[in-house]
């Protein structure tokens, strides 16, 4: 989940408005207290940020940091309480004004400082050891602050700087989902007596976030895309990967399930935030592209794979993902692309 | 789940040379590329169109309540002409037009019209027309002096009010409808419920006291001012439904000569900047502050069906269409507390819980406005309640902000 593009949104609408004490509007929003919630209850997330802060804590100390995208300040915090000198909070949200006061109330207010306002926009005058960051969304890449963070990477890092997480790898497995095919897909096939065959069409272009049942899964799981937060660029971020998944047991594989890790390997003991289906779920859940032609696979038949994700070029927050499918198997066999775009 | 082996899903589409030495086996081939057009529905403009999401209109489908509603008005289009405001994927709009209406007219801001009108075109319909904008945008493409006999569009807000579609709607019945045309549904009203909710309260206020070992106090209240809209299940429903709101759209007052005026400036300002489809239609608007600031204030009574503690009113909708030409094509969309309903209900969180016994009252009042200097985006709830002092004596009131999109 990202706050650029409510950064963007205000902006554009010139609507950024001063929240006072308690009786005024808030309109991005990332200042609604959901989102945030959301984010924090999601203890699978919120707890890999605090033990790679906690459990690295030497790292923190008497060193600057900065935390882009804070939301609420609570890795802020983290970091403040593992021995951090200095750190900068950064988000463009409204929320901003309760993260200041949430710092403050917690007697955090001589080291973390908290920003309203973009990255680019920002003034330091010193730069940061550290800059940790929870930039995910969906995909991995969707709507992702990651532009952000290598900006500030280059701008306010110092030439070691360590990030927080460190690297990212994207993974892929084939899924079977007959149930979602009938009431999603065919159900367009005829609505009270209209053919509706074209929603159908349309429906496999959209990418599906959801959880996924590790019992739905009939090929193995395979990484096909990954990077170094230190060294990756914006460009390096358009790719394209070909990929290999093998059928651990006989069945219809109707969709390609992608989910993603981000280990934090910057310090002396290792945290890994994964989202795979075969841990509890995370509010990312997986991202499920369903295929136009279900592959009929038997057991140790394999299907190969190339997909391709560059940001669409009418609005760069969106992702443009194309699939090329190739599976020979005894049953039938499958050549073709298809495209997906995640918005 | 287990997977059921269905071999329709792996029915073959298309039947292309075999790659493999097995010939008899299925080779399917043909690729699904998105066009262009199913690519980039213009491109900024989709930002928050959810609409144009084709997995969210399937509880379109579902609707069965609905739509047996409005299907009164299917049956007795023949010959007739239909305006559909807020048509979304145009499931009503075309059941309108296989009714043998003599044209139909869809308009709605989301991308999802243009999907529309490809379904409408491969199902042989002809006496259909699908617009997107908002009836602003759209008025200069209607047919020339077209008056019609039904405009559908569903003008209310969760709280009653939407400012921009009352608008178009209140424009609608001014200047589109024939002598005898009627607007759909014409009638609304907000329904005020009681609902006891512990656990929920705990979850979302309490939640910020200690957060990972850090208190997060000012986040409370951000929670305590919100509208918040969810579906409320029956069994924490405390009381009776109370109407509190009507609104008659037969006799609400229209816009003035001079928002007439602003209104049709803006219908040929957008009619002139057409081609300017990077912007969301949705997005900046003008609304008359006349409609914006209308608002209104309801008391309501409660009576309370069991010992509980209130912790939320919470609000309901319900509309009806009361023909004057034809009794037969009556309909109402009802309000069922904890059931199936038409609209999501919204709700509030009392600042201080009212602790009730069965058959005590509490009465309360509602002033819900939306201020036009927030450009009609946000609506103001503000409540105050109070207990007959059967358990104890409490009055609450609390300003809560709506932002509709």
């Amino acid at each position: 989940m990202s706050s650029a593009q409510q950064c963007e949104e205000a902006a554009a609408e010139g609507t950024v408005v001063k929240t006072t004490a308690n009786k005024d509007y808030y309109f991005d929003s990332y200042s609604h207290y959901g989102i945030h919630m959301e984010m924090l209850k999601d203890y699978h997330r919120t707890t890999a940020y605090r033990d790679a802060i906690w459990r690295n804590a030497y790292m923190f100390k008497n060193k600057v940091v900065l935390d882009v995208g804070c939301g609420t300040g609570i890795l802020s915090m983290f970091a403040a309480r593992a021995g951090a000198r200095k750190v900068i909070g950064i988000d463009c949200s409204n929320v901003a004004v309760q993260a200041r006061r949430i710092v403050q109330d917690n007697g955090f207010s001589d080291v973390i400082t908290i920003i309203q306002g973009k990255v680019e926009e920002l003034d330091l005058d010193e730069k940061v050891d550290i800059i940790i960051s929870e930039w995910m969304g969906y995909f991995l890449l969707y709507e992702s602050m990651l532009n952000t963070v290598l900006y500030a990477r280059d701008r306010w890092g110092t030439p070691d700087v360590k990030i927080l997480p460190n690297s990212a790898n994207m993974y892929a497995c084939g899924i079977t989902d007959p149930q979602y095919i009938e009431q999603k897909f065919d159900i367009w096939k005829n609505v009270n007596g209209l053919d509706f065959s074209y929603f159908k069409r349309l429906s496999y272009i959209e990418p599906l976030i959801d959880t996924v049942d590790p019992e739905q899964i009939i090929t193995d799981i395979v990484p096909f895309f990954s990077f170094d937060i230190n060294k990756v660029t914006e460009a390096e971020l358009s790719f394209t990967r070909t990929f290999a998944l093998e059928a651990k047991q006989g069945d219809f594989v109707h969709a390609i399930s992608v989910h993603f890790d981000t280990p934090f390997h910057a310090g002396h003991d290792p945290v890994v935030l994964n989202t795979s289906p075969m841990v509890p779920p995370t509010h990312w859940r997986q991202t499920v592209l369903y295929i136009f032609h279900p592959l009929i696979m038997k057991r140790g038949e394999k299907a190969n794979f190339t997909i391709k994700c560059v940001p669409n070029p009418g609005n760069p927050r969106d992702l443009d993902i194309s699939l090329r499918i190739d599976f020979d198997g005894e049953l039938q066999a499958c050549h073709y692309d298809q495209d997906f775009r995640l918005r | 789940m287990p997977a059921k082996r269905d071999m329709r899903t792996g029915a073959p589409t298309q039947r292309g040379a075999s790659r493999s030495a097995n010939a008899c086996k299925v080779v399917l081939t043909e690729s699904l590329l998105a066009t262009d057009a199913e690519k980039n529905p213009t491109s900024k403009s989709l930002y928050g169109d959810s609409a144009a999401r084709i997995s969210s209109n399937i509880s379109m489908i579902h609707d069965h309540q609905r739509l047996r509603a409005y299907e009164v008005i299917f049956r007795n289009v023949r010959g007739k002409t239909l305006l559909h405001l807020g048509c979304g994927m145009g499931l009503y709009t075309m059941l309108a037009a296989r009714g043998m209406a003599k044209m139909v007219i869809g308009v709605d801001s989301s991308a999802i019209v243009d999907a529309a009108r490809v379904v409408a075109e491969q199902n042989g319909l002809k006496n259909i027309l699908f617009i997107r904008g908002r009836l602003c945008d759209a008025l200069h493409q209607l047919p020339a002096d077209m008056k019609f006999d039904y405009v559908l569009c569903e003008w209310m807000g969760p709280l009653l009010l939407n400012e921009r579609v009352l608008t178009d709607a209140l424009y609608a019945r001014d200047h589109l409808l024939t002598a005898s045309g009627a607007l759909c549904p014409n009638r609304a009203s907000l329904h005020v419920v009681a609902v006891s909710d512990y656990p929920f309260r705990l979850d979302t206020e309490d939640f910020w006291s200690n957060v990972y070992g850090f208190q997060m106090e000012p986040m409370k209240e951000l929670v305590r001012q919100e509208v918040e809209m969810c579906a409320i299940p029956g069994s924490n429903i405390v009381s009776a439904p109370c109407l509190a709101h009507t609104v008659h759209m037969d006799t609400l007052e229209g816009l003035t000569a001079e928002e007439t005026a602003t209104y049709e400036a803006q219908a040929s300002q957008a009619a002139a900047s057409r081609d300017n489809e990077e912007e969301n239609p949705v997005e900046h608007r003008w609304v008359p502050t006349a409609v914006a600031q209308r608002g209104y204030e309801a008391a309501f009574t409660l009576s309370i069906t069991r010992n509980a503690t209130v912790h939320y009113l919470t609000f309901y909708l319900d509309a009806a269409f009361t023909s004057k030409t034809n009794p037969g094509a009556n309909f109402v969309l009802a309000v069922r507390p904890g059931g199936e309903n038409n609209w999501t209900e919204v709700s509030v969180g009392l600042r201080e819980p009212l602790p009730v016994n069965a058959g005590e009252k509490i009465q309360g009042t509602l002033r819900i406005h939306t201020p036009a200097d927030k450009g009609g985006k946000i609506t103001v709830v503000e409540v105050t309640a109070k207990t007959a002092g059967q358990v104890a004596a409490i009055e609450t009131s609390g300003t809560y902000y709506y932002q509709s999109y």
